[in-house]
C-alpha cells in the first residue's frame, strides 16, 4: 500500500467513521457511568434498607441495559 | 400528631391511634411499643415517623427508628424542571429541523434516528442520579442517636452518628417565602465537645423536628400535635 492509497483509506474514513467510532466510544464511557450507578445503588440500599429499593435497583438495570442496546444501535445504524 | 416516643424509667407509655382524631394509651416495653407502633408511608416521603421497614447499616439491634426525613420533595423543582425541558426540547426543535431540511440533507439516516436516543438515554441518566441522590440523603433519629446518611455525589457518602446524650443543642432556621409556604428548614443539631456538629437541610415540618428532638432527649411523656 503506498502513500496514496492509505491517503485515500483515512479520507474514505472521514468524517462519518470518525463521527461513529465517537458515538461508540462515548456510549461505551456511558455505559461504564451506568454500571456505575448500579453499583451505587446497590450499595447506597445496604447503608439504608427501604422498601422501594428493589424498584430502584430494576430502574437502574433498565437504564444499564438501554445504554448497551443503544451502543449495539449504534453500532448496527450509524 | 400522633406520639413518636416515650420513656418512663424503661417502661414505655405511648398513644395509640387507629383513628387520627382518637388516642389511647398503651404501655409496655419500649420494644414492644414501638414494634406496634410502626407504619406505612409512601414510598416517595420526606418525613416519616416510625416507619415500617427501614433499616441502616449501622443500626443496632435494640435500636428503633424513629424519624426518617428527606429534603423536602419541592427541593427536587429544579432538576424536574430541566428534565422535562430535555424531554420536551426534541419534540419541538426535531420536527423544526425536519422542515427546514437542512439536517437531512448532511446528516445519515442513522443519526437522525439514533441522536434522539442517545439525548433520551442521556436525559433519563441525569434524572435518575438526581433522584437517587435525593432519596438517599437522609436524616435518621432513633431512640439512641441521630444519623446523617450524605451523598455528596455518586462515588462519595459520609455517615455520621450521634449519641442522644451528646447533643446539646437543636435549633432550626426557616427563612424566606418559599422555605415558609411549604414549611420547611434547617435544623442544627450542636453537639458536646470536638463532636462534629450535624445539619439537617431543608427538611419538612422543622418545628417538629426540634420538638420531637427536644422531647426524646428528655424522656418526656406524650408528644403534642
Amino acid at each position: 500500500m503506498n502513500i496514496t492509497d492509505l491517503t485515500q483509506a483515512v479520507l474514505a474514513f472521514f468524517p462519518w467513521g470518525f463521527a461513529k467510532l465517537a458515538i461508540l466510544v462515548l456510549i461505551g464511557i456511558y455505559i461504564v457511568f451506568a454500571a456505575i450507578m448500579v453499583r451505587q445503588e446497590q450499595l447506597m440500599a445496604k447503608v439504608i434498607e427501604i422498601p422501594f429499593s428493589p424498584i430502584l435497583r430494576l430502574v437502574a438495570l433498565v437504564h444499564l441495559l438501554a445504554s448497551v442496546i443503544v451502543w449495539l444501535l449504534a453500532l448496527v445504524l450509524i | 400528631m400522633p406520639e413518636i416516643f416515650t420513656a418512663k424509667d424503661h417502661h414505655v407509655t405511648v398513644a395509640s391511634t387507629s383513628d387520627p382524631d382518637k388516642t389511647s394509651v398503651k404501655s409496655g416495653t419500649p420494644a414492644d411499643v414501638t414494634k406496634a407502633k410502626r407504619k406505612k408511608h409512601s414510598m416517595l416521603s420526606a418525613f416519616m415517623v416510625r416507619p415500617d421497614g427501614i433499616r441502616f447499616e449501622t443500626q443496632e439491634d435494640k435500636e428503633d427508628v424513629l424519624l426518617l426525613m428527606r429534603q423536602h420533595i419541592i427541593t427536587n423543582l429544579g432538576w424536574v424542571t430541566i428534565t422535562i425541558l430535555l424531554v420536551i426540547a426534541p419534540v419541538i426543535i426535531l420536527p423544526l429541523i425536519i422542515q427546514t431540511q437542512v439536517l437531512p440533507g448532511i446528516l445519515p439516516l442513522g443519526y437522525i434516528v439514533l441522536l434522539p436516543i442517545l439525548w433520551y438515554l442521556g436525559t433519563a441518566g441525569f434524572a435518575l442520579t438526581n433522584f437517587l441522590q435525593w432519596y438517599y440523603n437522609v436524616y435518621i433519629v432513633t431512640n439512641e442517636r441521630i444519623v446523617d446518611i450524605d451523598w455528596y455525589s455518586l462515588l462519595f457518602k459520609q455517615l455520621s452518628s450521634a449519641q442522644l446524650n451528646k447533643i446539646q443543642d437543636v435549633t432550626y432556621k426557616q427563612g424566606g417565602i418559599w422555605d415558609s409556604f411549604f414549611d420547611f428548614g434547617n435544623v442544627f443539631i450542636q453537639t458536646a465537645g470536638s463532636e462534629e456538629n450535624f445539619e439537617f437541610e431543608a427538611v419538612p415540618h422543622p418545628e417538629r423536628v426540634v420538638r420531637q428532638i427536644d422531647e426524646i432527649i428528655e424522656g418526656k411523656g406524650e408528644v403534642g400535635p
